[in-house]
């Protein structure tokens, strides 16, 4: 077993295949060698890691991403097909953007990879089919270019 | 000046503090466009939309050279799409060094009136002059372009590197097709259409799977002894085109496992190719849009299969209209066959194949007038696992259950079924839903712990579980039954 503190002092004992899945874990255990003590996690409250946690349990017996291809599929197929979400994955990322974008950010800084992939590909999600306007509305981005940035812009996007 | 078009040192403040996507930091955000562009590779989704939603996303989609490395680049309407060109060779010299995946096609040229039409071909020609100049980057080509334009493909950047991987060559129109330098290019999949073989004159050694378009059976050998390593084809051949031409060679490849042919609609083709042809490794063979019911050339057919020293593990037959006996006479033959797959055409009005599975079900040819091959010992096809259908309107259903097990000399001999997938397309709403009769039901449950029955019915509202709806509409006509009782009491 292996015990985590969040960035709110939640304790949390974890079995150590389960934590692995984080490479900032595994190097950390490590580093340290056996011992009791526990791991800090600076950047993650337990709202998150608690999420984080589902997700690993749930995916602790998945094989490890493979590179194994024929090379038929474009490099951007590769990089889909890679890890491909199931309906459990859709059901798990469908949360509040707020906490979706502190998943990635806790995914990002534990080294999970496979998490950080599927996370992604949830925002992505969240934008496929939508125009420019919509997508700045889901995200609340403020249209920064200046008329002349903006008339090419457009000019772009209509030939395209 | 930056890669966005816009100043690197540019002193506005961003105005984006609120958005929630500022929290990440550019790799990820880069991230995530990658999955945004290859979820849905189109043009309307482009990495050009990520770049007109502001200054931030702009510049982050603009340094990701992977983001450009797949282009596809569609149009009907050549005359307009000037400003297009300019784009994509803007897209693809963002793309930095990294592996070319492009799809280039170009239709509508006829309806562009000079002296639109010869501006047009000039600025195509110059995107193909670029999408040359960075041929050691391919990846994956397809072109599907009038033949003037096609023929501008050059390989003299190409280094036969083995990244290049997939060939379309299409041409839309007949202008006739030739290419002066594309014997650098090596790839690894190949696909044409109305190009002649001879201006074909690209690396053909590395080769392993092939689909073309051939005028004749003298060019489909010429193909078999220029790729050796070819191991998947599809051979389409133009129909009637071709004409007894004398002597064929005898033809060995030993490495093609598996084989389809499609539009064969003449005997003398087909009696040429499967006495002349030997593949010893072929396991899958596939007859597509055969038409000739009572030509085709069974007995031929039958020696080519038996030469494959693997043994036939799959056949698939769509859409052809071969008789039930000339299906049984090819089955005969493949007693290591393990996957059967036949769809049917809406609308086709070739015999029905029941007496095939009446067939398969008494484990002899007699319900098949005018079969002629010698009886063979033992069940048909013993060894098969999985049998699909496809196809319009409903399945016999009442013959299903000789798929299952096939009763020799009086003796039950089983099949290792493991899966039957029948999928019933409706050719109206008008026709009736091909409901699976209720004793079928009863003996097809008794093999539900062996074989996983996977039927399916297309309706309006979508793809529905055949089965269930058949145990539902049982399930009412007893109520029915119930209560009419009930009422005669």
């Amino acid at each position: 077993m292996v015990i985590l503190i969040t960035s709110d002092n939640v304790k949390y004992v974890v079995e150590k295949d389960v934590a692995e899945l984080s490479v900032l874990v595994k190097n950390m255990l490590e580093d340290i060698g056996p011992s009791d003590e526990p791991i800090p996690l600076h950047n993650v409250t337990s709202t998150v890691f608690n999420k984080v946690l589902e997700y690993c349990i749930y995916h602790r017996n998945d094989p490890p991403p493979s590179d194994d291809d024929e090379g038929c599929a474009s490099p951007l197929h590769k990089y889909l097909a890679s890890h491909i979400c199931s309906e459990w994955d859709q059901r798990f990322f469908d949360v509040d953007q707020a906490l979706l974008f502190d998943i990635i950010l806790a995914a990002n800084y534990l080294d999970i990879k496979t998490l950080l992939d599927d996370a992604c590909k949830a925002v992505a999600h969240l934008i496929q089919g939508k125009s420019t306007e919509e997508i700045r509305g889901i995200f609340n981005i403020v249209n920064d270019f200046t008329p002349e940035e903006e008339a090419r812009v457009k000019k772009e996007n209509v030939s395209s | 000046m930056s890669t966005s078009g816009i100043p690197d040192d540019d002193p506005r403040p961003s105005s984006n503090d609120t958005s929630i996507t500022d929290r990440l930091p550019p790799e990820i955000l880069s991230d995530i466009f990658i999955c945004y562009v290859a979820s849905h590779l189109s043009q309307t989704e482009s990495p050009l939309k990520l770049g007109a939603i502001c200054q931030r996303w702009r510049q982050i989609a603009w340094t990701r050279p992977d983001l450009w490395a797949t282009l596809m680049f569609q149009t009907s309407r050549p005359g307009r799409s000037v400003r297009c060109i300019d784009l994509a060779i803007e897209w693809i010299r963002r793309s930095a060094r990294l592996p070319l995946s492009i799809t280039l096609e170009i239709s509508g040229f006829n309806y562009v009136p000079n002296p639109e039409r010869d501006r047009a071909i000039l600025d195509f020609t110059h995107l193909l002059d670029v999408i040359n100049a960075h041929g050691d980057r391919w990846h994956s080509l397809n072109l599907n372009l009038p033949g003037v334009l096609l023929s501008n493909l050059n390989g003299w950047a190409a280094t036969g590197s083995s990244t290049f991987h997939t060939l379309v060559l299409r041409s839309c129109d007949e202008h006739p097709v030739t290419f002066t330098n594309i014997f650098n290019i090596t790839p690894r999949v190949v696909e044409f259409d109305r190009i002649p073989l001879r201006s074909l004159g690209f690396n053909w050694k590395y080769i392993t799977q092939l689909k073309g378009h051939f005028p004749s059976t003298d060019e489909i050998f010429e193909v078999l002894r220029k790729a050796p390593a070819l191991r998947h084809c599809t051979f389409r051949l133009s129909e009637g085109r071709e004409w007894p031409q004398g002597a064929a060679p005898e033809l060995v490849h030993p490495s093609i496992r598996s084989l389809e042919l499609v539009s064969w609609r003449s005997v003398y083709p087909q009696e040429r190719f499967f006495r002349h042809v030997t593949l010893p490794a072929l396991d899958t063979f596939i007859l597509t849009d055969i038409e000739n019911k009572f030509t085709f050339p069974l007995g031929d057919c039958q020696r080519f299969l038996s030469r494959s020293t693997t043994g036939i593990k799959t056949l698939k037959v769509v859409r052809c209209g071969l008789s039930p006996e000339r299906l049984y006479g090819i089955c005969s033959v493949v007693p290591s066959l393990e996957n059967l797959v036949i769809e049917r055409e809406m609308g086709e009005q070739d015999p029905p194949l029941d007496p095939f599975y009446a067939a398969l079900g008494t484990g002899s040819p007699s319900p098949l007038d005018g079969y002629a091959s010698p009886p063979i010992s033992g069940p048909i096809l013993p060894l098969l696992r999985e049998f699909h259908w496809l196809g319009t309107g409903g399945f016999p259903w009442h013959l299903l259950s000789g798929l299952l097990a096939s009763v020799v000399e009086r003796q039950i001999i089983s099949r290792p079924m493991k899966c039957i997938k029948i999928h019933c397309r409706r050719q109206s709403r008008a026709k009736p839903i091909p409901f699976i009769e209720p004793d079928v039901l009863e003996r097809l449950s008794e093999y539900k712990k062996e074989t996983n029955f996977d039927f399916t019915v297309e309706l309006q509202k979508g793809v529905r579980d055949l089965w269930a709806m058949s145990e539902k509409k049982a399930e009412q006509r007893d109520k029915g039954g119930e209560l009419r009782s009930f009422l005669v009491l």
